[in-house]
């Protein structure tokens, strides 16, 4: 039997740790819920529907709807600023 | 999770994978069980080949180049060495493969958005310099493949470090719709002894030896111009091309153009006293549409303020805000095409210097 090949993995490290998931929210009643735009196409009116939507079902309030200056991009700091103050972000990744 | 036949060891640096043989058969295993590849046949990354990529090299394994995303891998001398086993480079080569990764991990690039966008943007890699002739790089007849192992092989080598470090695999980590057939390989050489100009890295303030230049774009669209003795009907076909509204820079106005002309059509154009500048400015002022057919066919664009702020319909506005954007070098043999290579819009091309 021949000897085993001895293959290194070509995918290295990550160079930081992955985010770990948010905890549970919790009650949402009187609580603020933001949207984030991710600046495709009709994405502002699908994302803020589904706000709405959960606000109903929760008693939340739709407190703020922005918008990155581009999809090619992450948002801008001041904007994740604001997103801060929400407990609960809507948003999108993709068309 | 390691396979049966798999025994893995090492930690998340240095981790080893040992299979029965390397044979296709065991190595395709691999490559499914892991989800590694490009979906052509790899040589095995083994420890031997690493090291004596890495050692032909005389660099530090562990110096990083960047850091790729989505998934934010390391890019080190050491995980570049790995993938460029994979893709079967010569050793030569491994300074191109390891410049490029640190260009395409600079901020202008926003790489993370070309890794993970829908659009099918691939990085071109262009070679210039001395290390063209040295490592056997072919920017004549086929400069865009096939036929070329080191052309092939670094430009195969930067997708399998995009989609191993960087996480990029289709449908998690890249999202492009469609792909495009540069996602397998995209890498050409800049033809200085044929070209009428400077060497493009000093248009871009780069005097080394031998530099790289990594952007970010489609496909290359081909011009033919069988004809022309002089260069307005020659660079009109050039401007037609890039005046198509299916490509990014229609919308975003920051995006550049590469124009690679072959030698024949830049001895033409150059021959009439005209500079490379002469061509950006011209290839500003005639790729124009009008106002009202760009309006028409977007909802929404990404113009700098002087460019949205022109209200009149009729007005020709340019596919790219400045003549800068417009990159113009020499590549390919005899014949009379060339091409132009649209950007994906909200990314910089980089030129960097090649050096261990």
């Amino acid at each position: 039997m021949s000897p085993a090949v001895r293959i290194l993995s070509p995918e290295g490290r990550v160079g930081s740790g992955p985010a770990a998931p948010a905890g549970p929210v919790g009650s949402l009643a009187g609580q603020p819920v933001a949207v984030l735009d991710n600046g495709k196409p009709n994405a502002r009116l699908l994302l803020t529907a589904i706000a709405e939507r959960l606000a109903i079902r929760t008693d939340a309030v739709v407190s703020l709807v922005a918008a990155k200056a581009t999809a090619a991009e992450p948002a801008e700091p001041d904007i994740l600023q604001q997103l801060a103050a929400a407990r609960v972000v809507v948003t999108g990744s993709a068309d | 999770m390691a396979l049966p036949d798999q025994t893995v060891t090492g930690d998340e640096d240095d981790e080893v994978v040992e299979v029965a043989d390397e044979s296709p058969e065991a190595l395709w295993a691999l490559l499914a069980s892991r989800g590694w590849g490009d979906g052509l046949p790899i040589v095995a990354p083994t420890t031997e080949r690493v090291a004596e990529m890495l050692r032909a090299a005389g660099t530090d394994p562990d110096e990083q180049l960047g850091v790729v995303p989505p998934r934010d891998g390391v890019a080190t001398w050491h995980a570049v060495a790995i993938n460029a086993v994979m893709a079967g480079c010569h050793p030569a080569v491994l300074p191109v493969v390891a410049a490029a990764v640190r260009a395409l991990t600079s901020p202008e690039v926003n790489l993370r958005g070309v890794q993970s966008t829908t659009h099918p943007v691939a990085p071109l890699v262009i070679v210039h310099g001395e290390i063209v002739d040295r490592a056997d790089f072919n920017a004549a007849t086929g400069t865009f493949g096939p036929g070329n192992r080191a052309n092939a092989t670094v430009g195969r080598a930067i997708r399998l470090v995009l989609i191993h470090v960087g996480g990029a695999r289709p449908g998690a980590g890249d999202a492009s719709t469609q792909g495009q057939p540069s996602k397998y390989s995209y890498c050409i050489a800049e033809r200085t002894d044929a070209s009428p100009w400077p060497a493009y890295p000093r248009s871009r303030g780069v005097d080394a030896a031998s530099a790289v230049t990594v952007a970010c774009g489609e496909n290359p669209h081909n011009f033919h111009d069988m004809e022309s003795s002089e260069p307005v009907r020659l660079l009109t076909k050039a401007a037609s091309v890039m005046t198509t509204l299916g490509s990014n820079n229609a919308c975003i106005s920051q995006g550049e153009f590469f124009v690679v002309l072959c030698p024949e059509h830049a001895a033409t154009i150059a021959g009439h006293g005209w500079s490379r500048r002469d061509v950006q400015s011209f290839l500003y002022e005639r790729a124009r549409l009008p106002r009202r057919v760009l309006r028409d066919a977007f909802d929404t664009v990404a113009w700098v303020p002087w460019l949205a702020a022109i209200d009149d319909d009729a007005a020709l506005l340019p596919m790219t805000d400045d003549p800068d954007n417009i990159r113009v070098l020499v590549a390919g043999g005899a014949g009379k095409h060339s091409c132009v290579i649209p950007s994906w819009g909200m990314t910089k091309s980089v030129t960097v210097a090649v050096g261990p």
